[in-house]
Parts: structure tokens; sequence; C-alpha cells
């Protein structure tokens, strides 16, 4: 997993997840590698936040409540200063057709629950990579 | 309804008291012979000599003339009535009968048919709750949410050797409650399992023309196609007009296409705006329709005569259609989908209903059909590539009943009764014509907007009564801002929404002040291993 390199370089993640224990697994696997992460429980927080300080990456589950991580998303891509930002869903809902709306809102990556941490940590340094 | 035969109910009567034929019929002032005829109740009796043969009998007017019995009666023409039975040809005088010469099993076989009611309503609740059940949906999201973090955390703990003794105790203490938290869910859902009493389904024919046209997603490429191949044939021009097709109809296919005021009195009905005559190839139209409607009579006719083989070579490659009256239902529905594919083309109505972000009236003048057409257009628009926005359709009469259903994957339609009352395609029949939106929020936290409106079906004259129905289109919030009737709408404030159920049979809030019923099922929570 980790090689001794920081492949994070201090880019800051936001996550946003409402399973405090998942939170938890993401945060330490993502500091180990040299991110600077923070999460929240909902997707309104996520907007405010990404609208004031913008991170340089969003991990965004899609069963959030309020409005669910879909509608953050296009809410993100309609954006003018947010459409750019890489965005990574997270879902328990591994169909197909999730997968396609994932896809046709912009998003960057789509990693299904459960995910096995290294294939997690190699999507978001590969994505990080491609953003330098 | 029939008569009671009071004979049977006579003799029984007499023999239970002990008395011969002839002894009663001299105590009541006639001849034995008179009194063998009525026993056999090959005479009808009324007035004096009817009150002194119940009199005699010691007998209360009303059993004997069997008036507590009709409710009886009324019910077992119900059961002659149903579509499993029908092919018996039982009439309403074999229910009098049975009814007046056994009471009793008529009562039982009425007990053991509401019974057989209630239990089929409960198979198809049940089917349907495991088809969209939301507790189901949830388990199933939080097994994999304790899955997700145990998985990481175990491979945390397995894998990285410079963890802290802080750290390691705080991933033990996660994976210890995660673990504890997947077998109460486990547990649950096994309980759930439990207590599920899950029959199989015995379809009728419109549940199966349902099932076809949710297995093409609502969408035929063939038969698009097809419809693009008969518009070019019967015009040049962009729009299809009823008068080309009626030229198209009499030069190609031999068939006139005749305009009366009123339609034979054989076959003329309330709401009937044509009639086709096979034989002599003749299609009648009522002249008092509305143009939008014959035309799209005309277009149907049309796709039935000219496209019959593509048609049922789709009903030959389905497999959910198990009986000819299926089949023939779902002749009737493809033809109509081939005629409003012919109205209203793929790519140009496409793209002019997101030009008019989705605005059903807009559509309406746009391609001069009518607001249901348009609707049952909209449901039709899922062509791998060129999607519209997914939409739901429903449409129900004045009593609750729905008449169409189009559901989306994620949001389930009640396939018999009523929804929930809180939706909007019920407040709608108060303000006729009119459109009514809403947001809503299912107990799975998904929401919708739902868009209603109560129309007349019909033309009417002074003389026939009204009849109204309403329509609901439905589209995830996710796409709202496509949407024309999401305008203004403040989607993330929480009182703008409508807190509702898929009907109360399936729906878990159990403190709503609307609850018409009990849930079927206990909840999770309430299920739940201690």
């Amino acid at each position: 997993m980790s090689n001794g390199e920081e492949a994070g370089k201090g880019i800051s993640i936001l996550i946003a997840e409402d399973e405090p224990n998942i939170v938890e697994s993401l945060t330490f696997l993502l500091e180990r590698e040299g991110y600077a992460v923070s999460a929240v429980g909902d997707g309104d927080t996520a907007l405010r936040i990404l609208q004031q300080a913008p991170p340089g990456m969003l991990i965004l589950d899609v069963m959030l409540p309020g409005r669910n991580g879909f509608e953050i998303l296009k809410a993100i891509r309609a954006n003018g200063s947010l459409a750019n930002l890489p965005v990574i869903i997270l879902t328990a809902k591994g169909q197909e057709k999730d997968r396609k709306t994932a896809l046709d809102l912009g998003a960057n990556a789509f990693i299904t629950k459960p995910f096995s941490n290294q294939d997690l940590v190699k999507q978001i340094n590969r994505i990080s990579a491609n953003e330098e | 309804m029939a008569r009671i035969p009071l004979g049977p109910k006579i003799r029984s009567r007499r023999k239970e008291q002990g008395l011969t034929q002839a002894t009663l019929a001299s105590e009541v002032g006639i001849s034995a012979s008179y009194m063998n005829l009525i026993e056999q109740d090959k005479r009808q009796i009324g007035g004096s000599l009817l009150n002194r043969l119940a009199e005699k009998l010691a007998y209360p007017i009303e059993e004997l003339t069997g008036e507590s019995d009709r409710h009886v009666i009324e019910d077992l023409e119900e059961i002659a009535a149903d579509p499993l039975l029908r092919p018996l040809m039982m009439d309403a005088r074999s229910a009098a009968d049975l009814a007046g010469k056994n009471p009793l099993w008529a009562k039982a076989m009425v007990t053991i048919y509401r019974a057989y009611l209630d239990q089929s309503r409960s198979v198809m609740a049940l089917t349907d709750r495991l088809n969209q059940d939301p507790f189901l949906a949830e388990s199933v999201h939080a097994m994999l949410s304790h899955v997700t973090a145990i998985r990481s955390t175990s491979e945390i703990l397995d894998q990285e050797n410079e963890l802290s003794p802080e750290q390691a105790a705080r991933f033990h203490g996660i994976l210890s409650s995660e673990s504890q938290k997947l077998s109460d869910v486990s547990m649950t859902l096994n309980t759930w399992f439990d207590a599920s009493n899950i029959g199989t389904r015995s379809e009728t024919p419109t549940e199966e023309v349902e099932d076809l046209f949710s297995s093409h997603n609502n969408y035929f490429a063939e038969l698009e196609t097809a419809a693009t191949g008969l518009s070019k044939k019967i015009t040049k021009g962009e729009r299809v007009l009823e008068g080309d097709m009626s030229e198209f109809a009499r030069h190609k296919l031999g068939v006139l296409i005749n305009h009366e005021a009123t339609l034979p009195a054989e076959i003329s009905r309330l709401g009937k705006l044509s009639a086709w005559d096979p034989d002599n190839k003749t299609l009648t139209l009522l002249s008092t329709a509305a143009p939008a409607n014959r035309r799209f009579l005309v277009a149907r006719l049309i796709a039935e005569l000219s496209l019959g083989d593509k048609i049922d070579a789709l009903l030959d490659s389905s497999p959910v259609l198990t009986t000819e009256a299926s089949r023939e239902r779902a002749r009737h529905a493809l033809s109509a989908y081939t005629a409003s594919a012919m109205l209203l083309p793929y790519d140009n109505f496409l793209e002019t209903a997101r030009s008019v972000r989705f605005d059903i009236d807009a559509l309406c003048q746009q391609f001069s059909v009518t607001y249901e057409q348009v609707c049952q257009r909209l449901v039709a628009l899922r062509r791998q590539g060129n999607e519209g926005v997914p939409f739901a359709l429903m449409q129900t009469d004045p009593s609750g009943s729905t008449t169409k259903r189009f559901p989306l994957p994620q949001l389930p339609l009640p396939r018999h009764g009523s929804a929930c009352p809180l939706w909007a395609i019920y407040s709608a029949f108060q303000t006729p014509g009119r459109t009514v939106r809403q947001i809503v929020r299912f107990p799975d936290q998904s929401r919708f907007v739902f868009v209603a409106r109560s129309i007349g079906k019909l033309s009417v004259t002074f003389h026939e009564p009204e009849f109204m129905h309403s329509i609901l289109l439905a589209y995830d919030v996710l796409y709202a801002d496509d949407v024309v009737y999401s305008d203004g709408l403040d989607l993330g404030h929480a009182d703008n929404v409508t807190d509702v159920g898929p009907n109360c049979r399936l729906c878990p809030r159990e403190d709503c002040q609307f609850r018409q019923e009990d849930p079927i099922l206990q909840t999770l929570e309430a299920t739940a291993v201690p």
C-alpha cells in the first residue's frame, strides 16, 4: 500500500459519508498516504464547504441523509468553479444503473462497497496523479 | 336478482314439524296436489296464502321469502362474475337456487371466496413488497455498510505493522461493534423471511402486459423503426395528418373511414369513440370525438393492419404473455404504441420536449395530441444513448382503481387498488384540468416530484355523465432542473416535502394519521431480535 513515498503530497480530500466507522478507516488510510483528510456526514454541508474552501478531491457516498450523493454531484458539476473537482462516488448500490448515473453525472471514479483498501487507495492515487 | 325458490324451504320446514303434505294443505285451505306443486317450486305463491303457510309453519316471513338471504345471493352473483369462474357460465337463477336449497353451503362458499380474495391480495402485496420492499433494501444497504467497515478495518489490522497500541485498540473496537451490528441486521432479516409467507402470483392479462412493457423498459425499437417507415409511406410531410391517413387507408389497405354522429346501436356504449367492422373493412368514428382522439384511432388501426406481423413477432418472442387474453391485450397496447410513435416521432418529440423542458401542455399544442398521449409517449423515451427524463406514469379513475401503470425501478406503483392517499394523483380530482405538483419522500428517503392532473375522458354531450380520470407523472428529484414542473420548488427544504408511502399495507409509517389499513407485515424495528 504505502511504499514510503507520499502519494498524497498534502492534497486535501473531503469525505462525505454518514457511517462514522467507514470515515475512520478512510481517514486512516488516506492520511497514511499523505492526504489531508476531513469529513462531513451529509451532502449539503459538503456543498457548503466545497464553495468556501474547495478541496483537491471529494469522496462522495450516494446514500446520504437529505439530498443524496447524485444530487450533490449534479449540483457540483453545475457550479462553474467546481466543475473540474475530482469526485469519487462511493456506493453500496453496485447496480449498473447507479454506475451509469454516476458517470453520466460526471463522476471521475465509482467505488463499490465493500471495497478493498488497496484498490481504493490505488484509485485515489491514480486520480490525484492525473490531476497534477 | 333471481327469485329465491320457496318450495324446498316449505317442504323441509313441514317435515321438521312432522306434518304431511295433505295435512298442511288442508290447514291452509288448498289441495294436496297444489301443495305438491308449491313444494316442487312449480307454482309461485304470495299474498295471503304465503302468510298462512308462514303462520302454520311458525316460519318468520322474511326468512321464508329469503329477504335475509338476499345478501348471500348478491355475494354468490359476485362470485359467479369472477373472471376465474366465468367459463362455468353460472347464471343468477342458480345462485338463488343454492341460497334457497342449501343456505349453509352458500354461506360456506361466500366465506371461502372472501378468504380467497383476502389471501390473493396478501400474496400480491407480499410479492410487491419483496420486489420493492423498503426494509429489504434498507437491510441490504445496512449489511453492505457494516461489511465495508469490517473489511476495511480488518485489512488495516492485518496489513499495517506500524499501528500504535491506541490505534490498534480503536480498530479492534470498530471491528467488534460493526460485527455486532452486522449480526443484528442478519438476524432481523432472517426473522423477516421467517415471518413472510410468500406465495406465487397468478397474473391477470393486464399485469402480463405491464410486465411486457417493463421488460422492454417501455421502449420497442422495432416498432419505432416500423412506425417511421409507415409514416413515410403515408405522407411526405413532417406530420401525419388524419386526412393523409384516411387516404392511405382507403388506397393501400382498402379501409373506409366514416364520420358519424352516432355509432351503430349494437356496439355503442359510453366512452366508445369508434367502431371497427372487419367484415366490411369500415372504421366509423364518432364525429363529436376530439380531432386528436380521432387521429390517434385512425393511426392505431393503420398500425394494426400494416404492422400486425411485426407486432405478432414481438408477442411471440415474449415469455411473459401466457394466455391468449394477454396476447390480445398486448396486441392492442402495441398497436397504440406504434400509433403514438407515428404521431410523435421519437427524435423530433424528444428534442422538442427537451426544448420546452417537458411541458406537457406545450407538447400537446405543438403536436396536436391529447394530454394523455403526451404522457404516454414521455414514458417511452428510453432509447439507449438518447433517453428522456425517466418518468413513471399512473392513471386512476375516481374510485381509486389504478387503470394504467408504468413504474420506475425505484418507484413502485400499486398493482391493485389505490396508492397512498397523500399522492397528488388523488387530490388532483379536486381541481379538474389543473396541474397539481408535489415533492414526495418515501420511507427509504428517495424523493420524487409528482405532477398530476385530472381530465375528462370524453368530449361529452349534455346527457352523458362526465367521466374523469387522473394522470400522474413522476420523476426523481435528480432530474428536477430538466423539467418545468420543478420550477420554483425549494427541493432542499424539508417543509415542502410530503412524507408518503407506497400504500398503507406496505407502508412502515405507523404514526401516519392518514393510515387506512394496518401494515401487512411488522416493521424491522418491531420484528428485530432483542
